[in-house]
């Protein structure tokens, strides 16, 4: 078993534009960018939640420091920092839309609601309006600006998480085959669990690797690195993989920001191959003690247990 | 990558008549998986590169009364797959299998297995001048040296990596090699040469001349025979160490043996040693584990990988321990 905890919580000032266009059709613009975050899923996702629409009504613009100021994707800081910005400014517009449709069904804003792209009346859910009649008479394209708040003072907001490793040891080779990872991270509130579980899976395909296979060789002499292709430096392959179990505690936290949720990005890559060498050691009674475990730092770990009186 | 030549002769007469006027550095290539990855990190530089796999009929497994025959460009998968293959010869059938991945065993031949250049770092980096390229010393003797030979290094620590070539000499196979002058039949016991000989080569092919055809002698009731491969990873990885076995075991008692090792030396390499010590006795892993022991008190491994020598011995253990269980 081994443990993590990491930033994770985004950054306050991130901005989000969400643009309704008369047709229907909304926009998102974000100075983000999606170097394999999901950012453009969990922003579609999130203004089409707020808006009762599905994502494919979303076009998601992103990738132009042209856009509203978001930050680099680093430290596990896009989810949460995008995504509540983008809920900010998809709020402000379902305000703005019910003041519309409140003029047109002749009743107070407080008493509209807005569920499956249909403004009704609490008093009267029979009365109301398609999100497409309400939009139609925008006299242009409304722009509704989205910030990421600030924390509240006197708070730490940290991810936590804990992976589980179940592995074989044959200790006349030193190889080590990894059976079983459980995953568990408190993130927040899930976002998206398809692309959340991938990132744990990934995370975890990359600590596994790096714990059992991935090396550096270099040469003093040449000044070289003896092994700089991708069959001398060894990532797992997939005869390599493990079960693989993510586990997500989804405790939201509403003092994180307006949806919860914290970052996922190094977070299933921080215990990954801590967990497996403690693993090793709770099999084999004695800590290989650097990565990757070759069977080689195996055998000779097994040496200096035998060695010892 | 330099630019070359490119020859796509129709037959094998074609081929040796093309090798025979020797004007020019002309590389063979079959599957290409070995050949190609060398002219692009620059350890060769063909002026033609002789593409085989137009010629006809050399892609076959028949079984005739003499044994088997495997055309050279059978592809590696297609031997993995062979069912007489699988049924008389396990050791063969079960290096096959782990050859590489499944795209390089689809595009692997059997003579290219059988003809691909050694694993060493050194030689693959096109910068260094090693002994085996011309050059005056062997960097990984006092180098990086982990995956590098234990028996018969010298002038080169380069192993030898192919599965194949164990489990066929220890089923006693030859080469049909053909010539301008026709063909030979040689022992692939003998077609491996070692460093001292010719450290810029690893087999006794001439310039002029190619791989035809594998024969192997006809399965006996009572042979037994099994191949295991260590890798570090789980595919796409060659032996760290490897073992072929073939025994004729009568009762619990081995008759006979073969015991050839991979990725260990320079050269697939017979453990005669450890043969004779097996011989005519009733097996144990006692016995076993003696004779392995015994015939490793040769071995001489670098500062890395001294591990391969206790590797080799559980490998060799398991693997002529599994003829007698099966």
């Amino acid at each position: 078993m081994a443990s993590q905890i990491w930033w994770g919580s985004g950054t306050p000032g991130t901005l989000a534009d969400l643009k309704i266009y008369r047709d229907g059709s909304v926009d998102v613009e974000c100075g983000t960018q999606d170097i394999g975050c999901g950012t453009r899923t969990h922003i579609a996702l999130v203004a089409a939640d707020t808006l009762t629409l599905e994502p494919k009504d979303i076009t998601v613009k992103i990738g132009n420091s042209d856009y509203p100021w978001a930050p680099n994707s680093g430290g596990s800081q896009t989810t949460p920092s995008v995504a509540p910005a983008v809920r900010d400014a998809a709020l402000k517009a379902v305000e703005y839309l019910k003041q519309m449709a409140s003029k047109k069904l002749n009743a107070p804003p407080a008493d509209i609601v807005l569920e499956n792209r249909r403004f009704v009346l609490k008093s009267d859910t029979a009365k109301g309006l398609d999100f497409n009649e309400v939009v139609k008479d925008l006299r242009r394209p409304a722009v509704f600006h989205g910030e990421r708040s600030t924390f509240p003072a006197a708070y730490a907001f940290n991810s936590f998480g804990a992976h589980f490793a179940e592995v074989e040891v044959d200790t006349e080779t030193g190889k080590i085959k990894v059976k079983k990872v459980v995953a568990a991270h408190d993130i927040g509130r899930v976002i998206n669990l398809l692309t959340a579980e991938s990132q744990v899976i990934g995370g975890l395909t990359q600590g596994m690797s790096a714990a059992l296979f991935e090396q550096k060789i270099m040469d003093d002499e040449t000044g070289t690195m003896v092994n700089p292709n991708f069959h001398d430096y060894k990532v797992a392959t997939s005869m390599d993989i493990p079960e693989m179990v993510p586990v997500f505690v989804d405790v939201i936290d509403d003092r994180l920001n307006n949806l919860g949720a914290k970052g996922l990005g190094e977070p299933p890559r921080i215990p990954a191959s801590a967990s497996i060498a403690n693993a090793v050691f709770n099999a084999i009674g004695v800590h290989p003690r650097e990565i990757p475990m070759t069977p080689a730092k195996v055998l000779q770990a097994l040496k200096r247990k035998e060695a010892k009186p | 990558m330099s630019s070359f030549q490119y020859a796509k002769p129709a037959s094998i007469e074609q081929v040796t008549s093309f090798l025979a006027k020797g004007n020019k550095k002309a590389f063979l290539m079959a599957g290409g998986t070995d050949l190609l990855s060398e002219i692009k990190e620059g350890v060769i530089a063909p002026d033609v590169v002789v593409d085989l796999k137009a010629i006809p009929n050399l892609s076959y497994i028949k079984k005739e009364k003499d044994g088997v025959a495997v055309g050279a460009l059978t592809t590696v998968a297609e031997l993995a797959e062979n069912p007489i293959v699988r049924q008389d010869y396990p050791v063969l059938h079960q290096a096959a299998r782990v050859v590489a991945s499944p795209q390089l065993r689809n595009m692997g031949t059997v003579g290219g297995n059988l003809c691909q250049r050694p694993r060493c770092w050194y030689y693959r980096d096109g910068q260094v001048l090693c002994t085996k390229k011309g050059g005056t010393r062997c960097y990984a003797e006092k180098g990086r040296n982990k995956y590098h030979a234990i028996l018969g290094g010298g002038i080169c620590y380069a192993v030898y990596p192919s599965d194949l070539a164990p489990a066929l000499i220890a089923l006693e196979a030859k080469a049909v090699i053909a010539s301008p002058q026709g063909e030979r039949a040689v022992p692939l016991a003998e077609f491996y040469t070692p460093p001292l000989v010719n450290v810029r080569k690893e087999n006794i092919l001439s310039e002029q001349e190619v791989i035809k055809e594998v024969r192997i002698p006809p399965a006996k009731r009572g042979d037994k025979s099994a191949y295991m491969k260590f890798t570090e990873r789980g595919a796409w990885d060659f032996a760290v160490v490897s073992v072929a076995a073939k025994g004729t075991i009568s009762g619990a008692t081995i008759e006979d043996i073969r015991i050839v090792c991979g990725g260990v030396a320079p050269m697939p390499w017979r453990l005669r040693k450890a043969e004779d010590l097996i011989k005519g006795r009733r097996a144990s892993d006692t016995l076993i584990r003696q004779a392995s022991k015994a015939a490793l008190a040769d071995a001489k491994p670098l500062e890395e990988n001294g591990y391969k020598v206790d590797l080799l011995e559980t490998v060799l253990v398991r693997t002529v321990g599994s003829l007698v269980k099966a």
